[in-house]
């Protein structure tokens, strides 16, 4: 019942944005898209590692692919899915050398190394070179289809979130993330619950990337920019650790951007420069303050 | 039923554990005892699959189950409960003690035959409590009780009653003698040999990382 009504939720915001306007419209999909990087970055810290670098798990698979679709469209439908799973096994990887706290690095490390990297990337296609801080163009859907298919793939991906982590399954992925060590004593076979948690979170970054991609008909390196990195850990700060909520706070952060933006330009940076710096307070604040505001109710 | 033949375990040169040998039938309870740094929790660790032996065997009924990671040890029979208990903080009592029962049973079964577990040892009134909220008592046992859960061929207690007042000491007390009931086969290590006087069957001293029998 909880489930049905959060969707339900979602979906009034996405009729109301469809019926606004085409520029509503447009920004539903792009919070949409925001809001699955958020659901992609919560599945992996339910198993206790907060990732710096989603960006890599965003960017790469839509970039490589993008690469591809200058030579054939069948070698980016190829490359994609290999990409995505790709990424994950680079993060499960990072998990089995790092602890926690490295992780957060090593992820924040290896998105901006490509963030450095991406322009760089020149390909020859009939002659010419292309690529490089331009970027690649890609396969460009409608809004009418980017729209719907944020939607679904939102709607869905949140469905099976949830479902996963109120699942057996899920119990597994929440030992891991409190204990590792308790979690091997209780007889759970931890590589293989962080390997699935990962490339699950993986896929679901990659399928937002790949909106992303279709959405603007062009891939170039800011899809590795630091921003989509610490978007994830701020609409979850502020929506206190709530599946939901970080969802809404999501919504609400892609359309303050649009706004702060508009005032003036990097106006967001810094929202989010004080947001990092006043983290401990925000999350001491929300956390504590908003539970016990939730009992009271 | 487990038997550890010439276990031997150093760190950096400095040898815990030195040719152990001892074994425990199946119903039988065996108390190890000796000061603090004696190598008890080493020892334990190295039979749970924690820590890797540096030579020796271990056989639980035929089966070497020496260098098997710790989940396949758990999944041979034998758990282990830690001395600074580690509960799953963001679960509550009943769902720490489902999760191991989770990995033979569906989420729903789990959770019910928790809750008989929780009824058995009179304890279901902190089944909903979240383990970060339970007593420094409370959290020994369901650390003991998350072992017990799955009925192991072997469970391996480490300092189970250290750091407990006399009241919950008791209470844990208790608790071990129904599980001795029902001839669960437990390890149990202590510094305090008394306190586990009238549970254990035999009882193994082990000091400067060398095992003596004794009664």
């Amino acid at each position: 019942m909880k489930r049905f009504f959060e969707v339900a939720v979602v979906i009034i915001i996405a009729l109301a944005s469809y019926f606004a306007g085409s520029f509503y419209k447009w920004l539903f999909s792009l919070m949409a898209i925001y809001a699955l990087i958020t659901i992609s970055w919560n599945f992996m810290k339910t198993i206790g590692r907060l990732s710096m670098g989603h960006a890599l798990l965003f960017g790469l698979p839509a970039y490589v692919s993008a690469i591809a679709y200058q030579y054939s469209f069948e070698l980016s439908l190829y490359l994609y899915p290999l990409t995505v799973v790709l990424s994950g096994i680079l993060f499960f990887i990072f998990s089995k050398i790092t602890g926690r706290t490295a992780f957060v690095f090593l992820t924040l490390i290896a998105s901006i190394t490509l963030w450095v990297l991406a322009p760089k990337i020149v390909v020859e296609k009939d002659g010419t070179l292309i690529g490089g801080e331009v970027g690649f163009d890609f396969f460009n859907a409608s809004s009418d289809h980017i729209f719907f298919l944020s939607l679904i793939s939102l709607v869905v991906i949140y469905v099976l979130a949830s479902w996963i982590l109120s699942s057996r399954f899920g119990y597994f992925m929440r030992a891991v993330g409190d204990d590792e060590t308790a979690s091997k004593a209780v007889g759970i076979n931890v590589d293989r619950v962080k390997f699935t948690a990962i490339v699950c979170s993986s896929i679901f970054s990659g399928i937002a990337g790949l909106l992303y991609a279709l959405d603007f008909g062009h891939v170039s390196y800011e899809v590795f920019s630091v921003e989509i990195s610490i978007f994830p850990f701020v609409a979850s700060l502020l929506s206190g650790g709530s599946p939901f909520l970080s969802v809404i706070s999501s919504f609400f952060l892609v359309f303050l951007k649009r706004s702060l933006n508009s005032i003036y330009p990097g106006l967001m940076d810094v929202f989010y420069a004080l947001v990092l710096v006043f983290s401990p307070k925000i999350g001491g604040l929300v956390y504590v303050k908003g539970k016990k505001l939730i009992e009271k109710l | 039923m487990l038997k550890v033949r010439n276990l031997s375990k150093s760190f950096r040169g400095f040898v815990v554990l030195r040719n152990i040998n001892f074994e425990i039938e199946r119903g039988e309870v065996v108390g190890i005892y000796g000061p603090n740094g004696s190598g008890k929790s080493t020892l334990l660790k190295c039979i749970a699959g924690l820590e890797k032996p540096d030579c020796g065997k271990i056989i639980l009924e035929d089966r070497n189950i020496t260098g098997l990671k710790t989940w396949e040890v758990v999944e041979a029979g034998v758990v282990y409960a830690f001395q600074i208990p580690k509960p799953f903080k963001s679960l509550s009592f009943l769902e720490n003690v489902a999760i191991p029962l989770m990995r033979f049973y569906g989420k729903d079964e789990a959770l019910k035959l928790a809750r008989d577990i929780l009824s058995k040892f009179d304890l279901a009134d902190l089944a909903d409590r979240r383990a970060e909220k339970l007593s420094q008592g409370e959290t020994k046992l369901l650390e003991i009780l998350r072992a017990y859960a799955t009925h192991p061929h072997v469970m391996l207690l480490d300092e189970p009653f250290a750091s407990l007042d006399m009241e919950n000491a008791l209470r844990l007390k208790e608790k071990l003698k129904i599980m001795k009931e029902e001839s669960q086969s437990m390890i149990i290590t202590t510094h305090r040999r008394k306190i586990i006087s009238d549970l254990a069957v035999r009882f193994y001293k082990l000091e400067g990382g060398v095992l003596g029998a004794e009664g």
